[in-house]
């Protein structure tokens, strides 16, 4: 049998609750209103993310672990908690000039995840609610 | 144009298991795996997702049946299913037992049980350890 290669993932869910708005700077209510519909509410709206960040590696002999979980823990509490109880477009630099649709804030845990574990993430898969979400990763990919 | 053809079966099983490097200090391990490393142990309600491929069988519509499936996913899990892993699974007496080796392990034994079939073959093995953390294994 031809040497085969192990792929391990080890995935961690994050959830955080969070308001947002979708809208473009500039605008009149009623022309948000026209391209995001309710998502434009003045006033925004909330969800409950759940992110799914998805760790590529090999399993060390030593440790057992691709990756050393309670330094990873405490790197990523910031990043969610940054988000969590927060109304995205107004307390995150970043959505000040990004709006803050799932797909920008799927990319932007991407960003913020590749700093803490350089190299190693698979995939961000990040849900609005229960029935949608984004999933963001490299090409070179397989699958 | 060929296609993938790929059935899960998904089964519960609860087991304790301990993070413990034996030939590290106490100070290390507990350093290391925190509380994961404390010396009783603690458990989960794992969950373990068996995803095998192959052909859809003309007569049978199938490619496995479910019920085939479960079985051999059941009797690999007996040396899992409400034991501690660290004492009650020879598997794990040199081997520490994360959850990526868990995983690793069960893609060991169930494929020896795929091996014996000619009708799937061993895709992919996913445990769940809690619902905010699962690891996927496969070779290929």
């Amino acid at each position: 049998m031809l040497k085969r290669k192990e792929q391990v993932l080890l995935t961690r869910v994050f959830r955080f609750s969070a308001s947002h708005r979708l809208f473009m700077e500039g605008l009149s209510d009623e022309e948000n209103f026209a391209i995001f519909d309710k998502c434009a509410n003045p006033a925004g709206h909330g969800h409950d993310y759940s992110v799914e960040v998805s760790i590529r590696g090999e399993i060390d002999d030593e440790t057992g672990m691709i990756v050393n979980r309670i330094d990873f823990e405490k790197q990523a509490a910031p990043i969610i908690e940054e988000l969590n109880y927060k109304w995205i477009d107004r307390d995150i630099p970043f959505f000040q000039k990004n709006i803050s649709t799932v797909e920008n804030i799927g990319k932007y845990l991407w960003q913020k995840f590749e700093e803490i574990i350089p190299g190693k993430l698979d995939y961000v898969k990040i849900w609005e609610n229960p029935k949608s979400y984004f999933e963001y990763f490299e090409e070179k990919r397989d699958g | 144009m060929s296609f993938k053809k790929l059935i899960t079966k998904k089964v519960e099983f609860s087991a304790s298991h301990r993070y413990w490097n034996k030939n590290w200090s106490e100070e290390k391990n507990r350093e290391f795996y925190g509380k994961s490393s404390l010396p009783g142990g603690h458990g989960h309600n794992f969950v373990l997702e068996v995803t095998v491929e192959g052909e859809i069988n003309p007569e049978t519509g199938m490619i496995i049946n479910l019920f085939d499936l479960k079985q051999i996913v059941s009797s690999v899990l007996a040396d899992f299913d409400h034991k501690n892993l660290n004492e009650d699974n020879v598997r794990f007496q040199d081997l520490i037992p994360t959850t990526e080796n868990i995983a690793k392990v069960l893609w060991e034994m169930v494929e020896e049980k795929t091996l014996e079939r000619d009708d799937c073959r061993l895709h992919k093995i996913r445990v769940y350890e809690t619902d905010d953390l699962f690891v996927d294994y496969r070779k290929c």
